[in-house]
């Protein structure tokens, strides 16, 4: 191999320049300008951007067990609900209404979202909700816990996808709780089928005890 | 400076000093696998749209009702004009209001989406006007958009545009601007449309129509 030349002038060459070898551009010199107008720039070349959140819109949830159902205003039996409280004083939560005394109870609450296609495929998926208890604490215990299974789209699904086990809200401090899925076989496209659950027990709070969830995102692995 | 026809160099070829490639000759085969490029490297385009289905709008006192299928009393409704293929796409309905004056609403919430640049321009773009017959005296239309803090509790109103004229048979896009300094990606808006007319005449049906709603805001990527 020959010795290395150096050139210790500017040069600039009226034709093309190849190199057998690497052809570097100096660091941050290419624009968009370099970039041919049909270069396809394929997506896994870009940076990975980890755990952006994507809104499951709190409107989305319905009956877990009749999704032909939106959240009832009022909770009540098994469900949870969707309170507006006064537009301009307050903002959008799913709720469990008013749990004072009322011993153990549960409600439930589902949605379908629907993995967007920007996902890195088997990249980290998880799904996060804000939660905490307004006006009161439960004197003994509240849960939320999340569920998370696959649609196989042809009415069958996958076994729960959630592995984390449910997390106490039971503080008047929100906060997000983070429910990690597996995310083997996962890619854009995929269909879940989400399910809330709130757990609250309270057997001797004289003021109110409601379970909020303020917000509900999937947040996953993608690239731009 | 030397000048040269052609080079072709036999192993590297790099500088100290800048390498530039020709224009618009980089293609894909030249960007290596791994080259993560950077969301923030990417070009910011201004008011992309998010899409907010009208048929998840609600009725604005009550998150746990759809709009009615007919306007009355102070809700807005969806009308789907009843005959799916019949040139007629769904629409956010005030009803006819001919002859009255009217104050009616409808609510959504829209997320913004991760590609959102912090604290860039955002603004709703609504489709508005009337079908039929303008209104003699008022037609506007009117938005509220509120940062939820995700625990009930909300800041203050962030749309700067005033309501806007709508009484017109050409039905048009109406943007309004919001505050947008600390908004982020995942943000949750909860926001209101209100339609308020005034028509004395009554020379036929005049129908305020919202045809869609949609978020403009500046993405990367």
């Amino acid at each position: 191999m020959a010795s290395d030349a150096v050139i210790v002038d500017d040069i600039h060459i009226a034709g093309d320049v190849s190199a057998g070898g690497l052809a570097v551009p100096a660091d941050a010199s290419i624009e968009d300008k370099h970039i041919a107008a049909s270069a396809a720039i394929e997506r896994y070349k870009m940076a990975q951007d980890a755990t952006a959140p994507f809104s499951v819109p709190l409107l989305s949830f319905r009956v877990w067990n009749n999704l032909g159902s939106l959240l009832p205003s009022t909770p009540a039996s098994d469900d949870l609900g969707i309170v507006g409280g006064a537009f301009a004083t307050a903002s959008p939560v799913i709720s469990s209404g008013d749990l004072k005394a009322a011993g153990a109870t549960t409600r439930y609450a589902r949605a379908i979202y629907q993995i967007p296609p920007e996902y890195d495929a088997f990249a980290t998926v998880q799904i996060v909700c804000h939660a905490g208890m307004n006006t009161t604490v439960a004197d003994n215990s509240a849960t939320l816990d999340v569920e998370c299974y696959r649609s196989d789209r042809d009415g069958s699904m996958s076994a729960d996808l959630a592995t984390t086990a449910a997390q106490s809200i039971n503080s008047l401090t929100f906060a997000d709780k983070t429910f990690a899925v597996t995310s083997t076989a996962m890619r854009g496209g995929a269909i879940l089928d989400l399910r809330l659950t709130v757990a609250v027990n309270d057997a001797a709070t004289g003021t109110a005890v409601i379970a909020m969830v303020g917000a509900v995102e999937v947040q996953c692995d993608i690239r731009a | 400076m030397l000048t040269v026809p052609h080079l072709f160099v036999q192993g590297d070829l790099t500088s100290a000093a800048t390498l530039t490639p020709g224009l618009a000759t980089i293609l894909n085969a030249h960007v290596a696998p791994d080259a993560a490029i950077a969301r923030t490297k990417l070009q910011r385009e201004n008011y992309a749209p998010v899409d907010i289905d009208i048929n998840s709008m609600r009725v604005w006192n009550d998150l746990g009702a759809l709009l009615p299928g007919a306007a009355s009393g102070d809700d807005l409704a969806i009308e789907d004009n009843a005959s799916f293929g019949s040139s007629t796409s769904p629409y956010i309905s005030g009803g006819d209001v001919g002859g009255i004056g009217t104050d009616r609403y409808a609510r959504g919430m829209v997320a913004l989406p991760p590609e959102y640049v912090s604290g860039a321009p955002v603004r709703f773009e609504i489709f508005a006007g009337f079908l039929t017959t303008a209104p003699d005296d008022a037609g506007f239309l009117d938005l509220s958009v509120y940062k939820s803090n995700q625990e009930a509790g909300i800041g203050s109103d962030l749309v700067t545009t005033e309501q806007i004229d709508i009484a017109s048979t050409t039905i048009s896009q109406r943007n309004y601007a919001i505050t947008s300094t600390g908004l982020v990606a995942g943000d949750l808006l909860d926001f209101r449309v209100h339609v308020s007319t005034n028509d004395v005449g009554d020379a036929g049906a005049m129908v305020p129509v919202i045809g869609s709603i949609q978020l403009g805001c500046q993405i990367q990527g």
